[in-house]
């Protein structure tokens, strides 16, 4: 064999090599990265936005306090409104700006509401809650900035896009969930809620921490100001909100500047928590965690009379009328109820959500 | 080609070790950090009758000494993996976090002015009489918090708008940012 056919083999075998070392990496990475589909859910949600058929004409962003506390559902049994809660664990202003970049670039909401409580952060927090929102992002620009944005000092971006080098280590951990949904996730929300349909009423709240220094970072306002310009700049009204969760504490002098900082750039803030009794929140049988989150009666509460503002006051359309949107909600609505009921016949049988919590019996 | 066929194997050797290390502490190893734990606090610690703790002391003797909280709450924790444990008792709040394997005290709260800390702080006092019970503790001053730190403990005192003690709470040095 002459030295040239030599070569071009050896090229043709480091390319195969190449592309099978790749593909299983790729594969191995799929197989190691973690599922959330039992237990800790909130790792699934960010990725079921993109099976979404229609538009939407609010997108919810922010933590828990979005995903957990209003139900799209009701909203639109309500006023045929069509929304969406782009929501993760600990989100954090710089995950919600980006993911809201994304949105953009699907779809043309007219309201977008974010849930001011993440502004308490101004730093990168957590690579777990980073992961949670990320890990489930499409490759693109937004997702770059969004983990450069979020990385904290022990993060790389490499292992964010080669999932394996982040979780080659839960080899010994892998279970039969962790093949069974290397290629495929099931739907954990509707439309971005998170459903919790047991009840754990309040007691006594922590006495609220002392902070040496109330005042909102600079990195959050940064991008709010960003927030803002990018909805001006697609036709979309920025609602501000303070869900009324009533842990982790939200202090005055957040609130203060939040008021503030609306009244200056001309944007709605609306104070949940100053409202909770005209909504009808009773922390006794509308939230599953003794006040942090809303249960499924809580949030239905909080969805209907949101809802009337976001009619009344910003004047989003009744989309019930058109066919090809009115189906897809009913699907949405067929999937909570029947979500609803299996919750309740948890309830009935173990009295504690075996299946959607880490089986924590109350 | 032979450099680079090493050099891809080199990496899949360094994932195998890696993907073999195990990055998740024994018991026993568990077992030993607290039975080597040696408390820093010095003066800032609390007591409660007999019961004397501070922070990152593993919480299970104290809370066994202690006895039953009044009532407890839990949260998703920032600073810590799982959750924040809040036991309530008379007067004081006890924050518990899983560090590094081991459930340890991470913060108590002085929640009302009928107890006092070992010192004799307590909320609603004029904040220099405070000040001068702590006599003897080194504190930098941040606006209206005073702050006091020994080892890993940081002890916090805020001033109300009426010049007394609005809060007082022990916690971890380090979370401090």
């Amino acid at each position: 064999m002459s030295k040239k056919s030599n070569k071009k083999l050896h090229i043709i075998c480091l390319a195969v090599f190449t592309v099978l070392l790749c593909a299983a990496v790729w594969l191995l990475g799929r197989i190691t990265e973690p599922k959330y589909m039992s237990g800790v859910l909130e790792g699934a949600m960010t990725q079921e936005y993109y099976n979404e058929e229609n538009s939407h004409d609010v997108i919810f962003v922010g933590d828990c306090e979005v995903y957990e506390n209003f139900s799209p559902v009701t909203m639109w049994e309500e006023h045929g409104i069509t929304s969406y809660i782009r929501g993760s664990a600990q989100q954090l202003i710089w995950q919600s700006y980006y993911l809201l970049e994304e949105v953009f670039e699907r779809e043309s909401p007219k309201v977008v509401v974010y849930n001011v409580q993440s502004m308490k952060y101004d730093a990168p927090q957590s690579e777990a809650y980073n992961r949670m929102t990320l890990d489930g992002m499409p490759l693109s620009k937004h997702k770059l900035d969004a983990i450069k944005a979020s990385m904290t000092e022990n993060e790389d971006m490499i292992s964010y896009l080669i999932p394996f080098l982040r979780y080659h280590s839960r080899w010994s951990e892998l279970t039969d969930e962790d093949f069974e949904y290397a290629f495929r996730r099931d739907s954990v929300t509707i439309a971005g809620y998170l459903m919790r349909a047991d009840v754990e009423p309040m007691t006594k709240l922590p006495t609220a921490p002392v902070l040496d220094d109330y005042t909102i970072g600079d990195t959050c306002w940064e991008y709010l100001d960003k927030m803002q310009k990018l909805c001006d700049a697609n036709g979309a009204t920025l609602i501000l909100i303070k869900s009324p969760s009533l842990w982790p504490h939200w202090y005055d002098q957040w609130d203060e500047q939040i008021s503030d900082y609306a009244a200056e750039h001309g944007l709605d803030y609306i104070n949940l928590l100053d409202v909770s009794d005209d909504i009808g929140i009773d922390m006794q049988t509308d939230t599953y965690d003794a006040g942090l989150h809303l249960n499924i009666y809580g949030a239905e509460k909080l969805s209907r009379y949101f809802a009337d503002i976001l009619a009344g006051r910003y004047g989003v359309p009744d989309r019930s009328e058109d066919e090809t949107i009115a189906a897809d909600w009913e699907n949405k609505c067929n999937a909570y109820y029947e979500l609803l009921a299996a919750q309740n016949a948890e309830l009935e049988e173990y009295g504690y959500l075996k299946s959607w919590t880490l089986g924590d019996e109350k | 080609m032979k450099k680079f066929i090493a050099i891809i194997l080199a990496v899949l050797c360094v994932f195998a070790l890696c993907a073999c290390g195990n990055d998740g502490g024994s018991s026993d190893n568990d077992a030993n950090k607290t039975a080597e734990y040696k408390p820093d606090y010095g003066e800032l610690y609390y007591a409660s009758g007999d019961v004397k703790f501070g922070i990152l002391d593993p919480a299970a003797d104290v809370l066994s000494a202690l006895g039953e909280p009044d009532s407890t709450f839990e949260s998703n924790s920032c600073a810590y993996q799982g959750k924040d444990k809040f036991y309530y008792y008379d007067g004081f709040e006890i924050l518990v976090n899983d560090v590094d394997g081991t459930e340890r005290i991470t913060g108590i709260t002085v929640a009302d002015d009928t107890v006092s800390n070992p010192q004799g702080v307590k909320i609603g006092m004029k904040i220099d009489e405070a000040l001068a019970l702590m006599d003897g503790i080194e504190y930098a001053q941040s606006g209206d918090t005073y702050k006091f730190t020994v080892g890993s403990t940081l002890f916090r005192i805020q001033a109300g708008d009426d010049g007394t003690v609005a809060a007082a709470e022990y916690s971890v040095a380090a979370n401090d940012k």
